[in-house]
């Protein structure tokens, strides 16, 4: 998703309802929103384009969330990491 | 079975003592001996030579019952060792008496003397035997001298005298004949060693075999049967069976089934159920070969018989783990399913009634409520589907050519599949018959067509052709997506997901229903080159032998 505003919050969830939802809550409290349904392009957007937050799913095809997330910290090891999951 | 042969069944069923092979042998033997001595007495007294009165009537009347003697213990001691060596005697005897009266060095009867010692030296070992080729010359020369010089012992023995000169060709004769007994004794004892200790060997083979053997002659008599099978049929402590029939062995109308294999044998593997007594039955597979006979053809048969008992109770508990474990991980796979879609309807209705959303978000977020309820009501109905589909409902015979073809009609219509060359192949003069149901059958490569197609694939092909070693393997190949090695070993899990699907039952009940076939299913597919799914199912011929199909659903 392509916004006009600097992207404060990355949302990476292989659903795309959960997708879709988290971006309208959370880009209704006014944040820049990117979501993304895969863990390397999560990465790929954490190394360029430096969001403030990071809400990632615990389980998604291809790259494990438990790996994404310590590669997502070796990137920027300050950055706030929310992780969800259905389970 | 012709008639002759049962007739030939019972008669040797009763006589249980001698075997084939030396026993018959044997018996052939003494009886040619015994005709041959009858023979000579008629010619002689028919002749009127005045040889007959000379030689002592007592002689022969010993002779005789030697003879007679030999004969029964033939019949009736052949495996006792001890009786062996005494009848070996007599016969020795016995010929040599008939050489010695018949001429000595110069009797016709010498190469019956050389039969003799063979016979004799292959039951015994080289030293004995070598010690019986002595004892035999030494009595030839001395028949041979003493009719030469006229001694009264040879002549009381019944050997007439022809007084002449010891001449260099009788010399000659009888060093030959020594020489030939010496090696006759040698070979003899040489070929029966041999052989006894293959039978040994053959004898250790057949008793360290984990599995019971039976191995039964082409006259349904029991040559050979191990401790395992004697203890599987229930006979841990029989005597020996050998030489008995199977019918005398296994008389019981229970035994019928057992009884009919081992009697009218064929090549191959099958599955016999044996009743032990009331309580107990026993299954068995059998597996039966035959040996043929370079020398007459005669069909040898051997069966194998292992005791299935042990691993059909692993089996089933196998199955029943298995079944757990597939259960389990269904009802992980459908709480994932019902609580992804539940979240996010949950959030959303609560986003919605805080009334902070401004319309055109509020209709977006409406429209995913919708969405994600509609995909909990497919979860639902898919589970339900995969859940009451039995393995197999109805058994009929199908054309799976007929069947190919239809999926073929249908997968044709779909919208998504209208840029996709749906093709069929089927190779020339297959047998595509096979049992089970139509609409299960259908529904398997439906749901691979569907599956190729979401995929991505611009072409699908449906090929079908025989087994590589029987059946029918259909190949749904497609040059889709393809799958990497986690997904491929995932694939028929149900509800499986990959991030570009909404996790299904479709393989999982494509897998399902195969099973239910007693067929396979195997993925071969590489990322980004396409997927090929194999699927094998027996022939019609084959699955009529495969025990009754049972549901493998999850509602057991």
């Amino acid at each position: 998703m392509s916004q006009d505003k600097p992207i404060d919050v990355l949302i990476a969830d292989d659903e795309e309802s959960m997708r879709e939802f988290l971006e309208i809550v959370v880009g209704n409290e006014g944040y820049g929103v990117k979501t993304v349904s895969g863990g390397e392009e999560a990465l790929e957007v954490l190394r360029t384009e430096k969001p403030r937050v990071f809400i990632q799913d615990l389980r998604m095809g291809g790259l494990d969330g438990m790996e994404l997330l310590e590669k997502a910290k070796e990137i920027d090891p300050d950055l706030p990491v929310i992780v969800i999951t259905a389970y | 079975m012709t008639s002759n042969q049962e007739g030939v069944l019972k008669e040797s069923g009763k006589s249980r003592g001698p075997q084939c092979g030396p026993g018959s042998f044997l018996i052939l033997y003494e009886t040619g001996i015994l005709a041959l001595a009858a023979a000579l007495t008629i010619g002689l007294a028919a002749g009127g030579d005045d040889r007959l009165a000379r030689s002592t009537p007592f002689l022969l009347t010993v002779l005789g019952i030697w003879g007679l003697f030999d004969l029964l213990g033939t019949l009736f001691f052949a495996r006792s060792g001890r009786r062996t060596s005494v009848r070996l005697i007599g016969d020795l005897t016995f010929c040599l008496c008939l050489v010695g009266w018949t001429g000595g060095v110069e009797s016709f009867l010498i190469p019956i003397l050389l039969a003799c010692v063979a016979l004799a030296s292959s039951q015994l070992g080289l030293r004995r035997a070598l010690f019986l080729s002595t004892g035999a010359s030494l009595v030839l020369v001395f028949i041979t001298v003493g009719r030469i010089k006229g001694w009264t012992v040879t002549e009381l023995l019944g050997v007439d005298s022809e007084p002449s000169g010891f001449g260099w060709q009788t010399a000659v004769q009888l060093f030959g004949q020594v020489i030939a007994l010496v090696a006759v004794a040698l070979l003899g004892s040489r070929l029966g060693g041999g052989l006894r200790y293959a039978e040994r060997i053959n004898d250790l083979i057949v008793g360290a075999i984990a599995e019971g053997i039976v191995i039964v002659d082409r006259y349904g008599r029991i040559r050979h049967v191990n401790s395992i099978a004697r203890g599987m049929l229930g006979f841990p402590g029989a005597a020996d069976w050998r030489g008995r029939s199977v019918s005398d062995v296994l008389r019981r109308s229970e035994d019928g089934q057992l009884r009919t294999e081992l009697e009218n044998p064929r090549v191959g593997e099958r599955r016999v159920e044996y009743r032990v007594d009331r309580d107990e039955r026993v299954p068995l597979r059998l597996r039966t070969t035959v040996a043929e006979s370079d020398m007459n053809g005669a069909r040898t048969w051997i069966f194998l018989m292992r005791d299935l008992t042990l691993e059909h109770r692993v089996s089933r508990a196998e199955a029943r783990l298995e079944h757990l474990e597939e259960l389990e991980d269904l009802a992980l796979g459908l709480a994932h399913e019902i609580r992804n879609p539940l979240a996010s309807i949950r959030g959303g209705v609560q986003e919605l009634a805080s009334g902070r959303l401004d319309e055109a978000q509020s209709e977006r977020l409406a429209r995913v409520i919708l969405r994600e309820s509609d995909r909990l009501d497919r979860t639902v109905s898919q589970f339900m589907e995969y859940s009451r589909t039995k393995a197999q409902e109805t058994t009929e015979p199908i054309s799976l050519a007929a069947c190919l073809e239809e999926v073929r009609e249908v997968l044709v219509e779909r919208i998504d599949a209208r840029d996709i060359e749906i093709s069929l192949e089927i190779e020339d003069g297959l047998d595509d018959s096979m049992e089970g149901s139509r609409d299960l059958i259908h529904k398997v490569f439906l749901n691979l067509g569907i599956n190729a197609i979401e995929a991505g694939t611009r072409s699908l092909m449906y090929r079908m052709g025989a087994g590589r070693t029987s059946g029918i393997q259909v190949v749904v190949a497609d040059e889709g997506q393809g799958m990497d090695e986690e997904t491929r070993t995932r694939a028929f899990n149900p509800f499986f997901t990959t991030k570009t699907r909404e996790g299904g039952l479709g393989l999982a009940l494509v897998r399902k229903i195969v099973d239910g076939h007693r067929g396979t299913i195997e993925i071969e597919s590489e990322k980004g080159t396409g997927t090929r799914m194999c699927v094998w199912f027996p022939s019609e011929a084959m699955s009529e032998n495969t025990r009754p199909l049972e549901s493998l659903g999850a509602q057991q």
